[in-house]
């Protein structure tokens, strides 16, 4: 089989970076290229863990729906506590899934398993990161 | 893995384009372990022993063909290069593998045998007419039926049946809904079906 889709382009797909029209000409090649459709597999399955963690997009509607309920609560007064329980809700939901969250509790379980070391290197590495 | 989900690959990769080796030594650290992966699931793809002892040598020449090569400048999504540098690393291996064989290795689909569900044989009844036939002649037989399908069909059909995938792999791959995977599996198999009966 020729003209072979580049690994650029591949990656892309996986990506789900290129527009519709490439997609299908990747998609009618690796439905015919064994090869290339080897690529695309084998690289979801080395790649694909790191995929499960939820969108940013999605993590920021909870920020949004929260701010709303909060304004609601003051223009439906009727409505105010339950309102108020929602915007607590949402908000929760919005920090519990924030990276900074996840990063607080990544050290905080460093600090109890591997003491005051463990979670050192990990402000060191969070220092660097900062740096770059 | 866990430092992938975190932080962008860009700066580095901009600094690794621009020959900062330091930067180089740090992307290559964090996704030390995929390099790796990605050798080992391409080699088991192919047949090879992903355990064999050339998949350092391999992780050593996809490491500096990148920098030698400047491959990162023509990397696209620089936030994070994780699907490249998995194709890359691959086709190195397979590469490295080619040199050492006077054949060419081609890939061999490996569905998942402990999923029933998933297996090539699932797609049919159990009491079916492969065993009556040659399984050489069957084997053709299905496959020349898989490749006449509609693309999409055959993608899911061998992404499904060949390679194992779930329905919500196969969906995340496709970048296409659950439901949609699952009626093209439906409709492909029930082609499969009719097209078999024919054999018996």
């Amino acid at each position: 089989m020729k003209n072979h889709p580049t690994d650029v382009m591949l990656a892309d797909y996986l990506d789900n970076l290129l527009p519709r029209s490439q997609r299908r000409q990747i998609e009618a090649h690796i439905a015919e290229c064994d090869e290339c459709l080897c690529k695309v597999v084998s690289a979801y399955e080395s790649v694909g863990k790191k995929r499960k963690g939820k969108p940013m997009g999605r993590i920021n509607l909870y920020l949004v729906f929260a701010l709303i309920s909060f304004t609601l609560s003051f223009i439906v007064p009727r409505f105010f506590l339950q309102l108020l329980v929602a915007t607590l809700l949402l908000g929760i939901k919005w920090v519990a899934d924030s990276k900074s969250a996840k990063m607080l509790v990544m050290i905080y379980e460093a600090w109890r398993s591997g003491g005051g070391k463990e979670a050192s290197r990990i402000f060191e590495a969070l220092d660097l990161r900062r740096k770059m | 893995m866990l430092n992938m989900d975190v932080e962008s690959d860009k700066p580095l990769v901009e600094a690794c384009i621009n020959k900062d080796a330091l930067a180089w030594e740090r992307l290559v650290r964090r996704h030390f372990e995929l390099i790796l992966a990605s050798i080992k699931n391409r080699l088991r793809r192919y047949g090879f022993d992903p355990a064999c002892e050339d998949t350092e040598d391999i992780r050593q020449d996809v490491v500096a063909a990148i920098w030698r090569e400047n491959k990162l400048e023509s990397v696209r999504n620089r936030d994070n290069i994780a699907c490249w540098l998995s194709i890359v690393s691959g086709n190195m291996a397979i590469l490295h593998m080619r040199k050492k064989l006077p054949y060419a290795p081609r890939p061999m689909p490996i569905a998942d045998e402990t999923d029933e569900d998933n297996s090539l044989g699932a797609a049919f009844d159990k009491t079916d007419i492969c065993e009556s036939l040659d399984r050489k002649e069957a084997r053709r037989w299905i496959e020349e039926s898989i490749n006449a399908l509609p693309t999409k069909e055959k993608l899911v059909v061998k992404l499904h049946l060949l390679y194992g995938k779930k329905f919500h792999e196969v969906a995340e791959i496709l970048h296409m809904p659950i439901g949609t995977v699952s009626s093209h599996a439906k409709r492909a198999k029930t082609k499969l079906r009719e097209k078999l009966k024919y054999l018996q």
